[in-house]
């Protein structure tokens, strides 16, 4: 989980209006207080040195004839988005297909090989269950931890401390060691303290898939009364039913590159058949051999 | 102009540092905790690790050898003054060296400005050694030294090795991602300069000319700097050469710890 204060923006900072924003526009009130841009990116590509050796990476940083031992890995190619502050902005699809990366973007963590990201306001990105808590400190340990990363002081955590363990429904969990946890536990954890921090931009990759089904539902609820408090939420999903019940648009990825953007059901259904084209495609494939 | 970047960017980077407190805080906290949560004796190690050190060389150097010399204190006190120096230095760069490695999902799961780690482990490894220096003043005591106002002079040597390990670990556990190597490269220096900084032999042994080498050593400053104030109650400015030396060897470490340590850091989230 990451959390900006204020605004970040890298190289040139940019307010673009793109085409396709023209059917969204006419779901919101044109230049009413809905339609604040706050997510921005431009061309915005990112590409991965791969070695296939370590030594190759010293090799290439000290050859005098500055010689490349490295591949060129693409995670992203000039991806361009924006996103309005309100909107729960639906991504899909396939592993290795940058969604990932896409969110490390936005959140800050990874600087783009080229384009320009704009983000305005608090961010807080659900990346991966649990990083960066301590297996052998309690709950509650955790939270004043996890807390003070994301940049609150110890008089802002007190104040939502009691919400946090509340919404995780974890009780008396919450001064056990967090090792005696299970992964449906330590997720309950992660996401009561994302939300509670009340960001202005809430990023969630996958998490939930680990939760049950009541979890995912308390989660999903959550997320759209934030939704509802005029919060952004970037949503990234394999379950098309969580994407379609939640996001007002979508986008799709595909090898690094967006291919699709608009209303939630035209993407979706784009998605579905496009995992339908690879799966007889690879079925195709089995055959023959 | 490159050097009035730097001085803009540290004064920012202070300021971050203080915006931060809370952060640091916990983080120190946590790390701090960590050495000890497992262990039955927890941080009696800390403690009875140098002491352990200090009686074999009190007992072969001591008793044996006599150290080489007559010294007008006991063997004992000087001894500790300089182990629990050096020790400081040495766990504290070992450590601070792996700091980024081991708080990897701080660098790529999570907004966060990864420079202030080896703070942290500094400020950790100063908690303990604070206790450790308290062990060392109760053999002084039991040895009839007695507090002086030189005493309050420690804090200068204190931060001095503060600002040399800060410099030297933002090199180190900067490369350390890319090269682990220099982890064990680091180890060796550190156990080699043992033997070269004055702790259990005393300076009058050495020939004049190798002296003049072994001064290079920047801990042979801050070593005999902590005997000059817990022991002799001598102030650092009677050292003029060496301090402004040690000075400046503090601010080249700097200066390239920083330096290295910014170009490094976009590439971190890719290898760590």
């Amino acid at each position: 989980m990451t959390l900006l204060r204020g605004s970040h923006n890298s190289m040139i900072k940019m307010i673009g209006k793109n085409s396709k924003e023209k059917n969204d526009e006419s779901r919101k009130a044109p230049r009413a207080r809905g339609s604040e841009t706050l997510i921005t990116l431009k061309d915005i590509t990112k590409k991965y040195n791969l070695y296939n050796k370590k030594e190759d990476r010293i090799k290439e940083a000290l050859d005098p004839m500055r010689r490349s031992f490295h591949t060129d890995f693409f995670a992203l190619r000039n991806v361009s988005l924006s996103v309005k502050r309100g909107e729960i902005l639906g991504i899909v699809g396939r592993n290795g297909s940058g969604k990932s990366t896409l969110l490390k973007i936005v959140s800050g963590i990874v600087t783009p090989t080229a384009g320009a990201v704009n983000v305005k306001g608090t961010v807080v990105a659900l990346l991966e269950l649990g990083a960066g808590f301590n297996p052998e400190f309690t709950g509650m340990e955790n939270i004043y931890f996890y807390c003070s990363i994301l940049g609150l002081v110890k008089r802002e955590i007190d104040a939502i401390v009691e919400e946090i363990i509340e919404f995780s429904e974890l009780g008396r969990f919450i001064h056990q060691p967090l090792k005696t946890y299970s992964s449906g536990m330590r997720a309950r954890l992660g996401f009561s303290v994302s939300v509670f921090v009340d960001p202005d931009i809430l990023i969630i990759d996958e998490v939930l898939a680990v939760g049950d089904e009541q979890f995912r539902k308390k989660c999903h609820e959550r997320m759209q009364r934030f939704f509802r408090g005029g919060k952004t939420i970037l949503f990234v999903s394999h379950a098309v039913e969580s994407v379609n019940e939640l996001c007002t648009r979508a986008v799709m990825l595909r090898g690094g590159e967006l291919v699709a953007e608009g209303p939630t059901e035209e993407v979706t259904t784009r998605y579905e058949q496009y995992l339908y084209e690879q799966q007889r495609a690879h079925g195709n494939v089995v055959r023959r051999v | 102009m490159r050097s009035f970047r730097i001085i803009r960017d540290g004064i920012e980077f202070i300021r971050h540092l203080l915006n931060n407190r809370y952060l640091i805080y916990e983080l120190t906290k946590r790390d701090f905790r960590q050495k000890y949560v497992s262990n039955v004796l927890g941080l009696a190690w800390s403690v009875l690790d140098p002491l352990a050190l200090m009686l074999i060389f009190w007992l072969i150097f001591g008793l044996g050898f006599k150290g080489g010399s007559r010294m007008e204190i006991p063997y004992v006190t000087y001894l500790i003054t300089g182990l629990a120096a050096y020790l400081f230095f040495q766990t504290t760069l070992i450590q601070a060296t792996a700091s980024i490695a081991e708080y990897h999902f701080l660098v790529s799961k999570v907004k966060f400005r990864v420079s202030i780690l080896p703070l942290v482990k500094i400020l950790s490894e100063l908690t303990l050694h604070v206790i450790v220096v308290g062990v060392a003043v109760v053999i002084l005591l039991l040895n009839g030294i007695y507090p002086r106002w030189s005493w309050f002079q420690l804090l200068y040597y204190i931060a001095a090795t503060m600002m040399l390990l800060l410099g030297l670990s933002w090199f180190s556990s900067a490369v350390r991602l890319f090269f682990p190597d220099i982890q064990n490269i680091i180890q060796i220096f550190l156990r080699f300069f043992f033997y070269l900084t004055p702790i259990f032999w005393t300076a009058d042994i050495m020939p004049e000319k190798y002296l003049m080498i072994l001064k290079l050593n920047p801990m042979y400053y801050i070593v005999v700097g902590y005997r000059d104030s817990l022991i002799f109650g001598k102030p650092f400015w009677e050292r003029p050469e060496l301090t402004v030396y040690f000075w400046a060897l503090t601010l080249v470490c700097l200066f390239i710890g920083i330096r290295v340590f910014s170009r490094l850091k976009p590439h971190f989230a890719d290898v760590v």
